[in-house]
């Protein structure tokens, strides 16, 4: 499914301050693409993502969806930094949430809740409670939770930053296992640059506040990718292309920072 | 099936820790009685109590008198704690309710809910029905405000989340609000346990005709120093009983909160 975001304006008021989030940003996401959002902090990433998630209201612009490939299920689902996961309920039950609100029978969607624990490594706990999990394992079960939810495309919204380096270097090859069976389109929120170069067919850039894409890097590396690629010249090249169009947008926003604490 | 020493050991010492200091206490207690540096007018010497207690006990007029104040406060704490789960759903799911609501029960919730008493006494007359009533209303601030803050509480993300994977606003409210504010509804249950516990005495004290509390102001008008140092004694080891079993409901009713 194609997502095509054309002006999108996000602005808002935190204590009285107007805050201007997104200005004019567009971006169109091929279908079965997996995109990779990049920007520096603060950039209204995140914000965007759950304007096109349908979560947060765009003051302008607007965000279309073209050439579903199922009649049902949702067109988008969140996988969120923090998983949020539902403490009460256990993994199969989290997993199998979408399906439960949906009204698919108990049999069916516990039967779908199982297949996508097992295709994320998870077999053995679907009885425990989240907290019982580690952050790497809980991230799973959000993994499978959006996949069992089947939706046409996945939003993912820096779902490995809070993971240690280790753990996220180990999802981030479980992730490219995973996509590469379903296929869906992913627009997956990121400030790490390997990260975005490694998963990404193609790396949109973010400018500093107010966001806007600012460029799309098509990254040039085969599928199926390896970590072994994050050695090559090939991935230096595109990984120094993303830094230096990043790195003129953390000057803006270091200078509009320090203009901020001087007044 | 074999129990390791070192099981039995931790065992052995948890009991130690626990019960050790107690039986301390009760040790001094009633060597200083015994030794004369304490008149045994005030303080009887703890054996004394004790064998008070067994014969209260045995005798029928303990237990007698437990069944009535358990039955009374078990009535108010349902009737109270209940509405006030009810009460504070519906107020914190429906904001008008709220709006409209709030302010009546913070100008309401500083009042000395004992105070009540003469109204339910003017109502109600004398026996049960005000006795309860006085639980009833001492039970249910404490649950409503521990129900409305639980409502708060809910981590909005997790509520976002749902919505996401394709919850109706009548699903998240039970689905998400619900289950998420229960353990904040289950502090409010046991904070009013014990509130249930003294005001029960309390007025039981002041107008009983029957019960724990009527027992113990018996025994102080009539002197009976060892009845109501084992009437003590027996109402304490009560109120163990019933936090015990407010926190064994919510282990079993909650598994997912246990040893957070």
């Amino acid at each position: 499914m194609r997502i095509s975001v054309s002006n999108v304006d996000k602005r808002f008021s935190v204590r009285g301050r107007e805050v201007n989030a997104l200005n004019k940003a567009s971006l169109e996401v091929r279908d079965a693409e997996f995109l990779t959002l990049l920007g520096p902090s603060g950039c209204g990433k995140s914000t965007l993502l759950q304007i096109i998630a349908g979560l947060e209201p765009a003051t302008g612009g607007k965000v279309s969806f073209e050439g579903r490939r199922t009649a049902s299920g949702p067109v988008t689902t969140m996988v969120w930094q923090r998983y949020a996961l539902f403490p009460w309920r256990t993994i199969k039950h989290n997993v199998a949430f979408g399906c439960e609100m949906r009204g698919m029978p108990r049999g069916e969607r516990m039967a779908r809740a199982q297949h996508f624990i097992e295709n994320v490594g998870l077999i053995g706990f679907e009885e425990a409670f989240p907290h019982e999990l580690s952050g790497g394992m809980q991230q799973r079960v959000a993994l499978a939770r959006a996949l069992c939810n089947d939706p046409e495309i996945l939003l993912m919204d820096e779902p490995l930053a809070a993971l240690d380096a280790q753990t996220r270097t180990v999802m981030q090859v479980e992730l490219l296992r995973i996509w590469d069976q379903y296929k869906k389109t992913v627009v997956y929120v990121t400030h790490s640059i390997d990260e975005a170069v490694l998963l990404g067919d193609r790396i949109a850039i973010m400018s500093a506040r107010p966001g806007r894409i600012k460029e799309v890097i098509p990254v040039t590396l085969p599928r199926p990718r390896t970590l072994d690629m994050l050695t090559t010249p090939e991935f230096h090249k595109l990984a120094d292309h993303a830094w230096n169009s990043i790195k003129e947008e953390f000057d803006v926003a270091y200078g509009a920072s320090k203009e901020g604490q001087s007044q | 099936m074999t129990i390791s020493s070192g099981k039995l050991r931790a065992f052995a010492s948890s009991v130690l820790y626990n019960v050790g200091p107690i039986v301390a206490v009760l040790l001094l207690w009633e060597l200083s009685v015994r030794s004369g540096l304490i008149r045994a007018f005030f303080l009887p010497p703890v054996s004394d109590v004790l064998v008070q207690l067994w014969e209260s006990i045995t005798s029928g007029q303990l237990p007698a008198a437990f069944l009535v104040t358990t039955k009374r406060m078990l009535i108010g704490y349902i009737i109270g704690a209940g509405s006030a789960i009810v009460f504070g759903l519906l107020i914190g799911i429906f904001r008008p309710l709220r709006n409209f609501f709030y302010p009546i029960v913070a100008a309401v919730y500083p009042l000395p809910k004992i105070a009540m008493l003469s109204i339910f006494i003017v109502v109600f007359g004398v026996g049960d029905p005000p006795i309860i009533a006085s639980v009833a209303i001492s039970s249910f601030f404490p649950v409503l405000l521990n129900t409305l803050t639980g409502l708060r509480s809910i981590d909005p993300i997790l509520i976002k989340a749902a919505e996401d994977l394709g919850a109706n606003r009548f699903q998240v409210t039970t689905k998400v609000v619900l289950p998420g504010s229960l353990p904040m509804i289950f502090t409010g249950l046991r904070q009013s346990s014990a509130v249930a516990l003294i005001v029960v005495v309390a007025v039981e004290m002041y107008i009983g005709q029957s019960g724990v509390g009527y027992l113990l102001s018996w025994a102080t008008e009539f002197f009976k120093i060892n009845l109501l140092y084992a009437n003590l004694f027996a109402i304490g080891i009560f109120g163990i009983l019933v936090f015990r079993l407010v926190d064994f409901i919510e282990y079993i009713a909650l598994p997912w909160a246990r040893e957070r």
